[in-house]
């Protein structure tokens, strides 16, 4: 499908075979795909969210659908970083890149889940989930100030020398602020954007659809939302971006490349249709066949400025 | 498991028949995740829905549902020819009887339970159940099958004027397979129980994804959460905390 186009792409120093991650939350740990795609044509994936123990998440109902998207309130359901490192990691395929997602509730807890992860040869890169917009502990205090978030790219940069990215929250007033937190602070990179705080309401039972209140939306919902965030913070800063947010297609892609993401995540999509990471990826490779783009990275940061009007 | 795109060739109120090629085989209680818009990459209704597998044959699945919402309400109104995502078959099924077997159905949840009538076990009895004499779903195909059969509606407008359970007399040793609402089968298990009979149960729930990767589907069960995707949707009615379900 790619032959004649230069897919690969770079993100934090890390070689991908092509800029379509899968976003961390939406693909299990990675096994659960391998029914349906081989998982090493992926540029890579990026493992549900790792915390030191083991971790419920909340009571259900936890999903419910919204115009265009999805609002989830599922709060970080995960088997723990030994059992990750234990049994998922080995079974997938050696040429896939795997990027570890970290999430805890304590600043030092971060930082022990990057320096369990730091000696797992594995592991390509780690990814700071700072930004869950649902969990009451924890997400939403890191990524929403910047003080805050300073510290915990700070603590986080000390216990891994493995490439860092950080999960930026849209529910900010400055995006680019954050962006220059993390840059100042040592990050190698920045993934954006994490799901967009919402409400539903189920009017018949005059409650709302998640126990939990509050949830995160995603899906294409969010895309114009995603695509502005990081359109201001690849102006904001000169660490790489891996834009995320609602990706269904090819073109959806190429527009956060545009907009200056170096790569790209694929999240709700997958729910949808498993294979939807690589026929994203395949869409990419026919904008640039029909627009005469020799490699996807040309894309990064090329978006056009309208005439004086 | 696989992902297929199929044609519908027959929708209406509450059957929805697909050509589904390469369709693998499946097992009764077995269920696909439909996606509908998936001519429009899926942007909205953007998640597919679950959906029992009613029967299928030589390359053709068929679905018996209620319109509950958006989702259904698409589903009775597609078009023959037009394009639904199909990935399946997905979950556990039913384990086939061993012994003699009672069936018991309620509502949309009588779905799941027609292949495995349609296998006719010997020593089979049928009970079905709903508000009313066309709330059960593929009532003439289970009276083809000659099988022993009941009913009942909440209205008498067939069978019994009341619940499907109060027909229900389990036997010793025998498995009850109920799919409905949560007290029908909550009810059924009870019963099961004091008669010494085993009693599965097949739940349903919103999901995403279908295949573990959502986390939505989550049911709380005295040894912590279960995925009705995966673990499920049959589950030994033992296994489950029923109260906190309710």
């Amino acid at each position: 499908m790619s032959a004649n186009v230069d897919l690969s792409a770079q993100l934090c120093g890390v070689e991908l075979r092509n800029p379509v991650l899968l976003a961390s939350g939406t693909c299990g740990y990675g096994a659960e795909l391998s029914p349906f795609i081989a998982l090493e044509e992926l540029g890579g994936i990026v493992a549900k969210s790792l915390t030191l123990e083991p971790r419920a998440g909340n009571v259900p109902p936890r999903i419910t659908e919204t115009p265009s998207g999805m609002l989830n309130a599922i709060s970080l359901e995960n088997i723990g970083v030994e059992a990750f490192i234990r049994d998922k990691l080995p079974a997938l395929p050696p040429s896939l890149v795997v990027v570890a997602s970290v999430f805890e509730t304590e600043l030092e807890r971060y930082a022990e889940v990057c320096k369990r992860l730091d000696g797992v040869a594995r592991v390509a890169a780690l990814e700071l989930n700072a930004s869950c917009p649902h969990v009451k502990a924890g997400g939403i205090e890191f990524g929403q100030d910047p003080r805050v978030l300073a510290q915990l790219v700070r603590v986080c940069r000390q216990a891994t020398t493995k490439p860092l990215l950080v999960k930026l929250s849209p529910n900010v007033t400055s995006i680019a602020e954050m962006a220059r937190v993390c840059e100042g602070e040592g990050a190698d990179g920045l993934s954006l954007i994490n799901a967009v705080q919402g409400l539903m309401v189920d009017v018949h039972r005059r409650r709302t659809s998640l126990r939990n209140g509050l949830g995160g939306l995603s899906g294409p919902a969010i895309l114009p939302i995603a695509l502005r965030m990081v359109y201001q913070a690849s102006r904001a800063v000169k660490i790489p971006i891996c834009g995320i947010g609602g990706i269904a297609t090819g073109e959806d892609a190429v527009a956060f490349l545009l907009c200056g993401a170096s790569a790209v995540q694929v999240g709700t999509l997958t729910y949808t249709n498993p294979a939807a990471g690589l026929e994203v990826r395949d869409g990419i490779a026919a904008y640039c066949r029909a627009h005469r783009v020799a490699r996807a990275r040309d894309l990064i940061g090329a978006l056009e400025t309208w005439p004086p009007g | 498991m696989k992902r297929v795109i199929a044609r519908v060739r027959e929708a209406a109120a509450t059957r929805l028949v697909l050509e589904v090629p390469g369709w693998p085989a499946h097992r009764p209680g077995q269920f696909a995740m439909l996606g509908l818009g998936s001519a429009l990459l899926h942007r909205d209704p953007l998640l597919p829905r679950p959906m029992a597998v009613y029967r299928g044959d030589a390359g053709a699945l068929e679905f018996r549902f209620k319109v509950v919402g958006r989702g259904t309400r698409i589903m009775a109104e597609l078009p023959p020819g037009a394009q639904v995502s199909v990935l399946g078959p997905l979950g556990n099924g039913f384990a086939a009887p061993d012994g003699p077997a009672t069936l018991v159905g309620g509502g949309s949840g009588i779905a799941s339970l027609y292949e495995l009538a349609a296998a006719r076990p010997p020593g089979l009895r049928v009970l079905l159940g709903g508000r009313t004499r066309a709330d059960i779903l593929g009532l003439e195909d289970f009276e083809q099958l000659g099988v022993e059969l009941a009913f009942a509606t909440d209205d008498g407008s067939l069978g019994h004027h009341g619940l499907v359970t109060d027909l229900l007399e389990p036997r010793a040793g025998e498995t009850v397979y109920a799919c409905g609402p949560l007290g029908m089968m909550q009810r059924a298990r009870e019963l099961a129980s004091a008669a010494r009979a085993r009693c599965l149960v097949s739940l349903e729930n919103n999901m995403a994804c279908g295949f573990g990767v959502c986390l939505g589907c989550v049911v709380r069960t005295p040894a912590g959460f279960r995925y009705v995707c995966t673990h499920g949707p049959v589950f030994d009615a033992d296994t489950l905390g029923w109260q906190a379900q309710a």
